[in-house]
């Protein structure tokens, strides 16, 4: 019975851990989510420097990438796998549409519309995070 | 009317010099995690840094002794060698992050390859710092860092509630060892000892003697203080434009689309001019003072007035700082990952620098009529025990936290 217990504590341990970390990576995602949206919608009114969109969107993607990456590669429950592919697919859309602005950023019509994408994949992620 | 034109314009470029990428980081975070209840941490670390740089200030204006030479002369050789490699490292991880901080800022106004604008950077901060003299260099980070005044703009553009802005003033605490960890980092953002290197070794630069001791009192206290509200700002608009979206403001551009949203594209210029100049002010000062502590240690001829034939060793010292800071960056690490780790180790490594500065600043025989009043040794002492409480939480809270990412 000890024996067991002490081979459970660890692994239950573990799986906290490797839960939480989950957890982050997904806030992780509506966040960057949520400040796409802030850059879109700057876009969509004007309010920006081509450049700074160029930079600070590819800062952003290359997270939500790494993220996706992370979610992909940590061994976690089986009873997460369903999430986590919902949070890789999320990140994959949140990278796409910041790249559409990165590639066009004179194209406001596209950024309005990234923006609301942008806004409503953030609220899913947070839902997913508190999900998990 | 001179000596009053003389203090204005050392606050204006104090005010443009007192963030650095350490504010831009932790306190845009502070601000978009807990949104104003960390302001108070804020003043405590901007009372503390008013306290050391002024006593710093007087102890070299008195004796001619910078803050380095005290620490050898009191704490002893060995002690001296442990804060000298400490200092050393520490303002080598602390330049680092500054010049990847010039090359992301400069990388966000033109998009330009990476590592091209890194030896931009450093190259850019060399023939600045060989060519222009001491005061100069003050003068031009110090007022074109004044850009990032946009943010005291917007903070109040913003309309914060006000009263909750007063009742983060007022120090209160948080359960959470993610709080307690950014209680630290701002406080150490605000504390960073490269700062009163610079100070104290500036003021010997400056030729300061007794007669200044009132222009480093005005020039701590306003300058440092106004330079806090800075701080303020950022914190403020962080709150107001993260929080609600709970973004984690993890990039140097993040800290930028603050001033954005409340002004648009001149909101977003003006902040990354402010940085641009108040990072590269910072990486000048991390360079001076490596430079600063190597040659006071050493018994090296030092000083910006002196030739460079005159001091060469002191020369070669702060240029090899900018070259090895140079190798870390180039090497992809993240500036805003490298900042952190600086400020916490800045934190743990304080209590050696400021100790020393304290007991020099209380010592009558050494001081004469100019040694540290009973308020200022209450003030003196009361801030030593913050300091080294919050040293000693620096590194467990950043090992719970992952670094502050939850």
């Amino acid at each position: 019975m000890l024996m067991v217990a002490g081979a459970v504590g660890p692994l239950s341990g573990c799986g906290r851990e490797a839960r939480h970390q989950v957890r982050l990576s997904v806030e992780e995602l509506a966040s960057i989510s949520a400040e796409g949206a802030l850059v879109a919608d700057d876009l969509a009114r004007g309010r920006t420097k081509t450049t700074f969109v160029r930079v600070h969107g590819s800062e952003l993607r290359a997270q939500a990438e790494h993220e996706a990456e992370k979610l992909n590669d940590d061994p976690v429950a089986p009873g997460l796998h369903g999430r986590i592919q919902a949070a890789i697919k999320l990140a994959s859309d949140i990278g796409g549409a910041i790249d559409d602005l990165r590639t066009s950023p004179q194209n406001r019509a596209q950024a309005r519309v990234a923006q609301r994408k942008l806004h409503r994949w953030a609220d899913q992620a947070r839902k997913l995070a508190e999900s998990v | 009317m001179k000596k009053v034109l003389q203090l204005a314009l050392g606050i204006i470029a104090a005010i443009g010099g007192f963030v650095d990428i350490g504010e831009l980081v932790f306190n845009a975070q502070a601000g978009a995690f807990f949104r104003y209840r960390l302001l108070w941490a804020v003043v405590v670390g901007v009372i503390g840094i008013v306290v050391f740089a002024e006593m710093t200030g007087r102890v070299a204006a008195v004796s001619g002794r910078p803050v380095f030479d005290t620490v050898r002369m009191r704490m002893g050789l060995t002690v001296g060698l442990v804060t000298l490699i400490a200092s050393l490292v520490i303002n080598l991880i602390t330049l680092a992050a500054e010049v990847g901080g010039v090359a992301v800022v400069l990388n966000l106004l033109f998009d330009l390859n990476q590592s091209t604008l890194i030896l931009l950077a450093v190259m850019g901060l060399v023939v600045i710092v060989y060519f222009v003299p001491f005061d100069g260099i003050e003068r031009i980070f110090g007022y074109m860092g004044c850009a990032l005044l946009v943010y005291v703009v917007a903070a109040v553009h913003l309309r914060p509630e006000w009263h909750q802005v007063a009742q983060g003033v007022v120090p209160s605490w948080h359960p959470s060892a993610l709080y307690a960890y950014f209680v630290v980092g701002v406080i150490g953002a605000a504390l960073v000892p490269y700062e009163v290197y610079f100070y104290s070794s500036g003021a010997i630069e400056d030729s300061w003697g007794v007669k200044d001791l009132n222009l480093n009192r005005a020039n701590a206290a306003l300058g440092f203080s106004l330079g806090g509200i800075l701080s303020i700002a950022l914190i403020m608009v962080s709150a107001e434009v993260f929080a609600p979206a709970q973004i984690d403001p993890g990039f140097l551009g993040t800290t930028a689309l603050g001033a954005q949203r409340a002004f648009g594209e001149t909101g977003l210029l003006l902040a990354l001019l402010g940085m641009l100049f108040a990072v590269g002010g910072a990486a000048v000062e991390c360079a001076f003072s490596g430079a600063y502590t190597l040659a006071q240690f050493a018994g090296w001829e030092w000083g910006k007035y002196r030739r460079p034939r005159e001091a060469p060793r002191f020369t070669l010292a702060w240029m090899i700082f900018f070259a090895l800071a140079f190798v870390v960056v180039e090497t992809g690490v993240d500036p805003v990952l490298l900042t952190e780790y600086a400020v916490i180790f800045s934190v743990v490594a304080l209590p050696l620098t400021y100790l020393p500065v304290l007991l020099m600043a209380s010592d009558r025989t050494f001081m004469g009529d100019h040694v540290n009043g009973v308020l200022g040794n209450v003030i003196g002492w009361a801030f030593f025990v913050v300091i080294l409480v919050v040293s000693l939480a620096a590194i467990p809270l950043m090992i719970i936290t992952q670094g502050g990412s939850g």
